[in-house]
């Protein structure tokens, strides 16, 4: 089980402005379509691991990005990996 | 007198057995025969001729096809073999194909679509339905080389068993054909033969 933190913004133009700050930055994230169980809306969102948050956060403040919410997103990857899928 | 069947949007070989059910009792009757495809078209009409009954014309009105006869001079039961009559469907594909053909998504902001078609990419790894090719042609192939941030996510849909067809020939014209990542140099053969034997292509 990893345990990651999901920074959603209000526009996509901050999500991707966070893209390129936290590379900068040297932060280890993924850009990633807003999960569902946290937005139906379409969106981009930023994955860190959950140890990251506070540094991130930090980061993104300190370079005015303005981000949304940062949700707790529990993920069983090796389940994830075994889920049963089909081909259409 | 004439005597109208309507066939149309019944499947084969119902037109037939239709008509041959109307042509037992048509003594001295035309018949029109309605069908709605090319195949009960030409089933129907084969079953006339073998029947010995005269057709008239046949006229094609908005898609659909008119079988006019002669009027019956004789008339009966006639055995036919169902299966004669059974149509083949056309040798349908199977599965779809993703056919990505640049290294973003839309027009619009390059940034956007680059970020949307990773996004894209990184989606479909984890649904529950899978695509069972993804070719890449053009600027396409960019996101198959080593440094692209899509390559994680395509290798997971490689694992899964997701054929990945990269055009060697854009690898080349891009001078990348020593970074491919994942899946395996293509060309116009395979892939436009794994389109063709799709039941669906989408493309991006």
């Amino acid at each position: 089980m990893t345990i990651y933190a999901i920074i959603t913004f209000h526009t996509t133009h901050f999500a991707l402005k966070a893209k390129k700050v936290l590379e900068k930055n040297g932060i280890i994230f993924e850009t990633i379509p807003v999960p569902r169980e946290f937005s139906s809306e379409c969106g981009f969102c930023c994955k860190i691991l959950w140890e990251e948050k506070d540094k991130t956060e930090d980061i993104l403040r300190r370079h005015s990005v303005e981000f949304n919410a940062v949700h707790r997103w529990e993920r069983d990857e090796e389940m994830e990996k075994q889920k049963k899928f089909r081909f259409v | 007198m004439s005597i109208e069947i309507d066939a149309r949007g019944l499947p084969c070989p119902q037109p037939v057995i239709k008509t041959k059910e109307a042509y037992a009792k048509a003594k001295g009757d035309a018949l029109v025969i309605i069908v709605s495809t090319v195949e009960s078209r030409d089933n129907v009409a084969r079953f006339l001729k073998h029947s010995g009954a005269e057709i008239d014309r046949i006229e094609e009105k908005g898609g659909e096809f008119y079988i006019y006869t002669k009027e019956m001079q004789k008339t009966g039961t006639v055995d036919i073999n169902p299966e004669e009559y059974v149509c083949t469907p056309q040798q349908a594909g199977t599965g779809t194909t993703v056919f990505i053909n640049k290294d973003r998504i839309g027009h619009g902001s390059d940034e956007l679509g680059n970020n949307l078609v990773r996004a894209f990419i990184a989606t479909i790894k984890d649904l529950s339905v899978q695509p069972k090719a993804i070719c890449f042609m053009n600027s396409g192939v960019k996101l198959t080389v080593k440094g692209s941030e899509t390559l994680p996510y395509l290798k997971e849909l490689e694992e899964k068993g997701v054929e990945l067809l990269v055009c060697g020939t854009c690898l080349g014209y891009f001078n990348l054909k020593e970074q491919l990542g994942a899946g395996r140099i293509s060309n116009m053969y395979d892939i436009s033969e794994t389109m063709l034997k799709s039941s669906k292509v989408i493309t991006i």
